[in-house]
Parts: C-alpha cells; structure tokens; sequence
C-alpha cells in the first residue's frame, strides 16, 4: 500500500479520529503548559513588578484593593515530536510497515496541531523531515516516507542520538521506530535521550521470520548491513538456540525501557499497523 | 593382486563426474539476515570446531572418492591369491532322526540353519549343488551358484522315514577329479557309523545326542500247531548309560485296544531281543509301543499285521495217495500249511494220470505225477523208465525250487516224454528229459512231475515233501509271504494274479502308491482296492512301520574339521559392503548438511 493512497490517508484519519475520541477531544492545538504566558486559561494573580506588561493589569482589582495586580494566564505551546526512524539495510524487509506506523503517528501529530520532526537513523543522524506544524504539512510527511530508502552499512545509534541530542536540547517527545537490532547495543543511546529529559517511546518492528529460524542445513549468512557472511550448519539444536538467543535480546530490551521509564511496544509485521496504533492509543501515554 | 573382471576399473572415470557433482551439490545456501550479529554469538561456543567445518567438505568428497573406489574394485573382482575356490557339495541329512525335536525344532531346521549359512558364505563366483541324503542320495538343487536357488530348495526340505546310507557318498567321492573340484559337507545329527563316511566328507553335527530306547525289529507270528497262539518278537536297543525299564504296550486292532503291558529291562547301550508270547491271538494288526519319553519317538510304536491262518486245501485223486497223504499231513501243522480237503479243494494232486484230469472239477490247479501212455499234456517217446540221478534245472530261480536242493534230488520211474511246446520245463534230465514242467491247458493249470515216487525211493527223500508242499502253495497262488509290515519307502516286486511266469514280471509300486490313504508314515493302513493295482496283495490290512537300528542309535558324532573354503567376508565383499556404508555415512553426513 503506498503512502499517499487516499486508502492509507483514509485510514490515518480513522486513526486520528480515534485519538480523538479516546483523550476526549482535549486535543485541539493545545497542550498546557505549567509556564505562565499568554494563554486564554487564567492561571493565578502576580503583584505587579516594575516592567510588566501593564497590558496585563486586572483593573478591577485596582478600582477595589487600589493595587497593581497582573492576571496571569498559562501558556499555551506547542510540543514538539521527533520521530527517529531507522533507516539502515536491516529494516529492508519492514521498512513499509515502519514507514506506516511513522506515517500514522506524524499524522496524529500535525492534526494535532504539534511540531513533528522526523529523521532517519542509519550511519549516522540524517533529517527526513524539517519541523513542521500543521495539517498543511501531512502531505509532506507523507511524500517524504514515500521516497524514503533504507541506506547505510551500520545503525550507529548512539552516535545518531548524541547528535540529534545536540540538535534539540528542548525536552520533546521522541519516538524511535527500529528493530533495535544494534550489533553495538542500545542502552547507550536510550540512556542518552531519556538524560536529555525526553519523553521516549521505542516502537520494535519486527519481521516474523525474525523471531526464530525456519532454515537448516548448510546456509550461508550474509549480513545485510556489512556484507559479512558466515557458513554455518544448522540443526534443531542451533535453531533452537538462536530463538533462544533472539527472545532474551528483545526481552532485555523490554526490561532497559522499563528500567528507563521509557515507553515500549513491540510490532510484529504480521499485525497490521492499525492495531497497533490502536493499542498505542487505548494504553496511553504517547499521544496524550 | 589380480582381477577378474578388469575391464570394470575402466569406471574410475566416474571420478570426473563425481567431482562436479559434488562441487554443485555442496554449495550452500546464501541468506540475508540483519541479526548476523545474534548468529554469530549464537555459534560462539562452537568455534573450536571451526578447522573441520572448513574442512568437512574435504572430507566428504574424500569419503565419496573411498567409496567410489571399493565400489569399482569390488565389481572388477579382485584376487589377492591366484587359488580358485572348490564348489560346494552340501548334503543334509532327511533320515528319520533328522525329525525329532530338539529344543523346540526338528534337527532339519537346525541342519537348514546351518545349509543356510553355508550358502551365505559362498564366494561370488563360487558354486553350489544342494542334495539330500537318506536311503538315497537325492540332487535337489543342481550347481548353481544363485545362493537364493540353494535357499528356496532348502525350503522344501522334509525328514523322510528313511534309515541313512553313507554308502552313495562313497560313490560320489570315488568319482574322477570330485575330491579337485567339490568340497563335500554333510549335515546330519551324527546318527550314522563315521566309518561308513568317506575320508573327503566333512561332518557338520547338529543337535546333540540323547538317550534313547527304541524297537529296530518286530515280528508276529502263529505258533504251528497250537490254535489262536501266537508269539511276538521284537528287538530292541537302548543308548543310555545305565540299564532301564520301560513299559511296552501291546494293542490290537484299528481300535487299538490295550492287549498286554509289559516291562521290558534294557540293559545299558545294548541290543536285546525279547519274545512275548500271546495266548489268544486274533488275525489283524497289532502295534507295539515302546514308553521312552526321553529319547526319540518314530521308534516308540511299530506295526505288524498277523495274517489268518489259511492252509492250502489240497484234494489227492486217484490211488496210491498214501505217500502225498503223509506229505500233506506232515504240512498240516505249519505255518503257513496245507491241508487235505477234498470237498473244496485249491489244489488237486494226482498220484498218476494218465490223459487230463475230469472236467468235473475244471479250472482247479492240477498236479499230475507219475505221467502214464499219452496225454495232451504229454507226449510219450518210450515206454521203459529210467532213473534220473542228475537233475539240471532249467530256470534256477523258478519258486518250484526254492526250498529244493536241487544237486542232491534223485528221481525215478522217469517215462521219456516230450513237453508239449508251451510248457515251461523248469527241471530236466541230462538227455533233455522234462522231469518237472507247467503248462495251461483250457482253463486249468497244471504241473507234471515226471517221476514216480514210490521209484528210487523218492519219497524217503526230504525232498519229496518239501516238493508237494511248494507245488501245492504255489498253484494256490501262496507263494509269496506277505510281510507282517511294510517299511516307508521301499518298493515290492509283486506277481500279478495269473501264473507269474506268463507275465513279463511282476508290477512294482512303492508303498507310497500303496499306502496312498496315508502317505509313508508308521501305522495303520486299508490297501487300495484291487482294480486300482496291476497286481494282488494277499491279505487283508497292512501295515507301515520304520525300524532302522541305526537311526535309534542317537549318539552323537562329533564332527569333523569342517573349514568353509569360501569365507561371506571374501574381498570384494569387503569392498562392495565398505563403499556402501563410506556411502551410507557420507549420505547421512550430507543430510545433515541440507536438514540439520
């Protein structure tokens, strides 16, 4: 299915929709913010200082107390949300199922009036998406994942999210969609972005075959990323010692996003990406 | 090192195509994966098998070269020694022992395990005749050298009740060049004289001897004289170390009713004999039974039919009847005997005749001495007798003469004759004289004995009576003495019903034609009826039973340097079974590179 089918536009409004309904409608262009600025929502009362605004000056207090009181109102901003796809060799075989939950959830977001930003995540931090706000700026998400391709030898995680750390100092909110099948490990990298004060969410996608293994005999493995191969004979025994292996790595990686706080979902390729999102939705946290 | 067949190494250049093959069957699968890493740690702990997984494809076709190679040289037949192997004579051993049981099967099935093995491990090119041995040498599988003709022949083998006679294996081995190109086993219990094995016969034993007591002799007959008397005998052997007793059965009829029990007392690894005498005997057949649970059973129970007594009646005509008279009377107390009747007579006799005998009594067998004048039964070519001092028999084995001696018997009152041409003259004088010859006449046989015997004082010869008694049984047609049982087997010259020496011989027939209602086994049988025989069986029921002395005798022999001059594990069996399992492990080598 591609990207900017008005199928797949129709199913991604379905999936606003039901955001929507979920979080209670509260969702239109605001997310409150405990900074007092120029809202609509009062806030609480400030005695007056030397260069305030005196715009801002309740003068009904002033005919009453004779006292310089400011209104204070919260401020209304926008949250910003990064979306770090991985685009390396290894999500070849999931890369349109990554690109559609990314698809789905930048669409909840620029509907949702906020500021979404999307990179890829390969060798290195490589920007698909400059910030955008809007719903003016969906097509563009989508023509952008559209085109998108899986490059580079390696995912260097770590490396990609110091410096997208370097790039956004701002807390925000930043979803990684990757197989998290890093030969360097993942801890570093998450570390990093929940130091940075990030709401985190790590979306695992997953091909099936991935879980385990169907092969056997002599099979020659070739690293789709750097191009090592290696011969091996498998039997029941190495086959069952690989699954063996595949569950504890996405077991531990369950276990650091706990540990971190950070909010996890696996997504096996199999089930379609609405459900998926659905349950993001229905559980909370990453949308509202 | 030779071969037999050397134009087949020419298939080493399927080492060619082997090696290609291979080459394209070893390459193995190439898979993209993005958890390379995950693998590679998942074979970490495997690592120090790492040099022979770089170099098991080495020696995979290392292992298909061996096996290509015992394969072609297998076929190519070689020879490590220019000897050629003898072929193989292998004789087993059918006789009546060879059925027993042992250990839950007969000693056949043991003697066929063994046939079988022998066959197994023939050598490729190397032959086999199968053949059996009881009474006779039989060829059951001739020279083959299909080890599954051998063994399908093996198959039908059945233990006959039949005693051993080593005696043709004599006669094969004295064949030319036998002992050059065949190696002769035989396979048999051991119930034979090792001395009757020829020297280039080798034994193989099977089973284990055993103690047993069995009959190898029976026999019933009328005590002459005493009425409804009758006397068994039977003879008996054991092999057991001490002496034993055993019960012994006697039963009559085809009921076999219980008679007598008696004990016999076997003394220790001899042969006895024993007679039983019976008080009220009745014509019909009796069966002994022998109780040796221990040894083997076919010798545990024997059949004997005892005959009802019927005397030749005998009717003398004429005068001077007092001489044939006595001889009759003397006869009238034997067993088997004659007796006078002259009411219903078989026989008639003439003291002296002179022309036929009345026709009133036509058909009856005559016997005429004394010829007077002519008759047409004779022809008179003088008138003075004379006395015959020398006898010449003219047919030396005719049953007038059986009981006679001939080169003493004298006779006198010889009128010069001539036998009408006819005639069968069985004794003449030295001038050609017939003094004792039979002829047909119409319907009626007779026998003339030209001789008065009241001349030269015949009758006071023994020979005298003992002629009247033989002339007499044999125009009664009781001649032969049918025996009180037949043995399995064995084949009977028989007479047919007319005068046996108008007939070009007998009719021969194998008790098991005879017995066809039960085949050749011991007991009881009804002969077939008359019109299904060319011959006549006197009597009335018969009986089958097996008695060989030397098949009761169960000791075992022990057996000879039996060495297989073929070995199964022949060089090129070898080879052929090393490529196969170089093949069978290199496939399953291969399956777990494919499956895991």
């Amino acid at each position: 299915m591609s990207l900017t089918e008005p199928r797949f536009l129709s199913c991604l409004e379905s999936l606003y929709l039901l955001a929507r309904k979920v979080i209670g409608g509260e969702l239109a262009a605001d997310r409150r913010s405990h900074k007092r600025g120029s809202g609509i929502h009062f806030a609480d009362y400030a005695e007056y200082q030397f260069g305030d605004d005196y715009r801002q000056i309740d003068w009904k207090i002033y005919a009453r107390l004779e006292t310089l009181v400011l209104k204070l109102y919260e401020l209304e901003e926008d949250v910003s949300i990064h979306i770090l796809l991985d685009i390396s060799s290894s999500m070849e075989a999931k890369f349109l199922y990554a690109r559609q939950l990314a698809a789905a959830l930048g669409y909840i977001a620029l509907s949702n009036q906020d500021r979404l930003t999307m990179y890829g995540l390969a060798d290195g931090l490589s920007p698909l998406m400059e910030t955008s706000h809007g719903k003016g700026a969906i097509m563009k998400l989508l023509h952008t994942l559209e085109v998108a391709q899986c490059t580079g030898k390696a995912t260097r995680f770590k490396e990609s999210v110091q410096n997208f750390c370097v790039r956004h100092t701002k807390p925000s909110v930043v979803v990684v969609i990757s197989d998290f099948f890093f030969p360097t490990g993942y801890q570093e990298g998450l570390h990093l972005l929940r130091s940075a004060r990030n709401e985190v969410y790590c979306i695992q996608v997953l091909d099936p075959s991935e879980l385990g293994c169907d092969h056997h005999g002599d099979v020659e493995f070739e690293c789709v990323e750097s191009g090592a191969t290696k011969l091996l004979t498998l039997g029941p025994e190495e086959r069952q010692r690989f699954a063996q292996i595949v569950e504890n790595w996405n077991r531990e990686l369950a276990s650091c996003c706990a540990r971190y706080e950070l909010g996890f979902q696996q997504a096996l390729s199999s089930i379609p990406f609405e459900q998926v999102i659905q349950h993001l939705l229905r559980r909370g946290g990453l949308i509202s | 090192m030779s071969f037999l067949a050397p134009h087949y190494l020419f298939a080493f250049l399927l080492v060619l195509p082997l090696i290609a093959v291979f080459l394209l069957k070893v390459r193995p699968h190439r898979k993209f994966t993005s958890q390379f890493f995950l693998w590679e740690q998942a074979f970490k702990e495997k690592r120090s098998t790492a040099l022979f997984k770089r170099l098991r494809d080495i020696f995979s076709l290392l292992i298909l070269l061996l096996a290509l190679t015992a394969l072609v040289l297998a076929i190519s037949r070689p020879r490590l020694f220019s000897h050629q192997d003898k072929d193989l004579l292998l004789v087993l051993d059918v006789s009546a022992s060879m059925g027993e049981d042992y250990r839950g099967s007969s000693r056949l099935d043991l003697a066929k395990a063994e046939a079988r093995a022998r066959i197994r491990s023939l050598g490729m090119d190397q032959s086999a005749i199968l053949a059996t041995l009881a009474k006779d040498l039989r060829l059951v599988v001739h020279r083959s050298t299909y080890p599954q003709d051998l063994l399908d022949g093996l198959a039908d083998l059945r233990p006959q009740y039949e005693p051993l006679n080593a005696k043709h294996l004599s006669d094969m081995v004295s064949q030319p060049n036998f002992a050059d190109h065949f190696q002769m086993v035989l396979i048999s219990d051991g119930c034979l004289d090792p001395a009757t094995l020829p020297p280039a016969c080798e034994l193989m034993s099977v089973g284990e001897g055993s103690n047993n007591c069995g009959i190898t002799a029976f026999d019933i007959a009328w005590i002459p004289g005493l009425p409804h008397q009758a006397e068994i005998f039977i003879e008996w052997t054991s092999t057991f170390e001490e002496p034993v007793e055993l019960d012994l059965r006697i039963r009559y009829g085809e009921n076999n009713n219980l008679q007598k029990i008696l004990t016999l007392s076997l003394e220790e690894k001899k042969q006895g004999h024993e007679r039983i005498p019976l008080s009220k005997a009745e014509p019909g057949v009796w069966s002994l039974h022998l109780n040796d649970e221990q040894g083997m059973q076919f010798d545990n129970t024997v059949y004997a039919v005892l005959r009802d007594r019927k005397p030749v009646r005998v009717a003398i005509q004429g005068g001077g009847a007092a001489l044939l008279e006595t001889c009759v009377k003397a006869f009238s107390h034997t067993e088997p005997g004659i007796i006078l009747d002259t009411a219903n007579p078989e026989v008639l006799i003439y003291p002296s005749l002179a022309g036929l005998a009345p026709e009133s009594v036509d058909h009856t067998p005559t016997i005429v001495f004394n010829p007077q004048g002519s008759s047409p039964l004779w022809t008179a070519t003088g008138t003075e007798r004379i006395e015959a001092r020398v006898v010449i028999p003219r047919i030396k084995d005719h049953p007038y003469l059986r009981y006679l001696e001939v080169g003493s018997l004298e006779m006198g009152g010889v009128l010069p004759l001539k036998a009408p041409e006819h005639a069968v003259v069985i004794l003449k004088t030295p001038e050609g004289i017939p003094l004792l010859y039979s002829l047909q006449a119409g319907e009626r046989e007779y026998c003339v004995v030209n001789a008065d015997p009241a001349a030269s004082e015949l009758f006071l010869s023994t020979s005298f009576p003992i002629l009247v008694y033989t002339l007499a049984r044999h125009h009664a047609k009781r001649t032969v003495l049918v025996p009180p049982y037949w043995t399995p087997s064995e084949e009977h010259l028989w007479a047919s019903q007319a005068p046996f020496w108008k007939t070009q011989a007998g009719s021969i027939f194998s008790t098991q034609d005879l017995f066809a209602q039960g085949g050749a086994h011991p007991g009881l049988y009804i002969p077939l009826s008359e019109a299904k025989l060319t011959g006549t069986i006197p009597g009335g029921e018969s009986a089958v039973s097996f008695m060989q002395a030397s098949e009761s005798r169960d000791i075992q022999q022990p057996s000879t340097n039996f060495s297989p001059s073929a070995s199964f594990w022949s060089l090129e069996r070898i080879l052929l079974w090393s490529g196969l399992i170089l093949l069978l492990a290199e496939a399953i080598f291969y399956h777990r590179r494919w499956v895991g």
